[in-house]
């Protein structure tokens, strides 16, 4: 029997930093999807990745947050923030 | 990585929630209370019973019919969480409608910043939805109408649906598919909403 294919909605494969630049900017889901026009559902759907944002949304969510789409979006895993920032993986400083 | 940074998809829509598979059951349940209804009715066309046994079939149909109409109403509910409708309507809070006054924002202004058009997730799973029953719902209609057509011709088993009441209540199975299927079908396969978050 072939195997069911585990995911055909667009949304999966699609990586996003959403949440977390939502988070540093001190927005809810409700403001980011008033300014955005969508709804606050779908902030959430985008965040924890089970809906990708169209392309034109996507554009919109760069204008707002005034970055570049690959710091926003990717089809790689995204690196954390925070290891971005200090250069190095807070796990491996953890082990010492 | 930390857990406040979910830069991956998390996959939750391939979880089989609780939340989800509750949603399933409601879903069966509807569709065989309405089954219930048609076999019960069958019986009570077909068999003969005492008048004790009469009213025990006949509050066990009514019961029937109420489970049906109950289900239905939540089946059709979720048409309205999951955008099915062209309105994406949102229930302001009352400190939120309270500023707005406030501000001198009118209560018909207000109304319209609360009901906007569907967002354009919500235009896909209304697409996909209706995609999919149209795939069930065609085969349905046809089955249906050559059973009518051809069935009383060629089978004579009492127990088939023959009589008028029979054949509108299959009848009323087709409209009920065609009215609910797509939103079943969103609720079956819809993730879990996103909760509220405080603000």
């Amino acid at each position: 029997m072939a195997k069911r294919r585990p995911e055909t909605k667009p949304g999966a494969g699609i990586y996003n930093r959403l949440a977390v630049l939502r988070a540093d900017r001190g927005l809810s889901r409700q403001q980011l999807a008033d300014a955005l026009e969508i709804n606050y559902q779908t902030v959430g759907f985008i965040e924890r990745g089970d809906y990708a944002p169209s392309l034109e949304l996507a554009m919109r969510i760069c204008e707002l947050f005034d970055l570049p789409m690959e710091s926003i979006f990717s089809l790689r895993p995204l690196k954390p923030l925070s290891e971005i920032l200090s250069g190095h993986s807070p796990l491996e400083a953890t082990r010492g | 990585m930390s857990a406040i940074e979910p830069t991956h998809p998390t996959g939750s829509s391939a979880e089989q929630s609780k939340r989800r598979r509750w949603r399933r059951r409601q879903i069966i349940a509807t569709y065989a209370f309405y089954a219930a209804v048609v076999v019960l009715e069958s019986v009570r066309a077909h068999v003969a019973l005492d008048s004790g046994a009469r009213r025990v079939g006949l509050a066990v149909f009514a019961l029937a019919v109420l489970a049906f109409l109950v289900s239905l109403v939540w089946l059709v509910a979720p048409s309205v969480r999951y955008g099915l409708s062209n309105r994406s309507h949102r229930q302001p809070a009352l400190a939120e409608l309270k500023a707005l006054r406030e501000q001198g924002v009118s209560a018909k202004q207000a109304a319209a910043m609360f009901n906007r058009p569907a967002d354009e997730r919500q235009r896909a799973i209304r697409e996909h939805a209706r995609a999919v029953a149209y795939q069930i719902i065609g085969p349905a209609i046809y089955l249906v109408a050559l059973y009518l057509i051809f069935a009383p011709q060629f089978f004579n088993h009492p127990w088939l649906p023959s009589s008028e009441t029979e054949q509108v209540g299959l009848l009323v199975g087709v409209v009920l598919l065609f009215s609910t299927l797509p939103a079943a079908v969103i609720a079956w396969s819809e993730p879990d909403p996103v909760p509220d978050e405080a603000t």
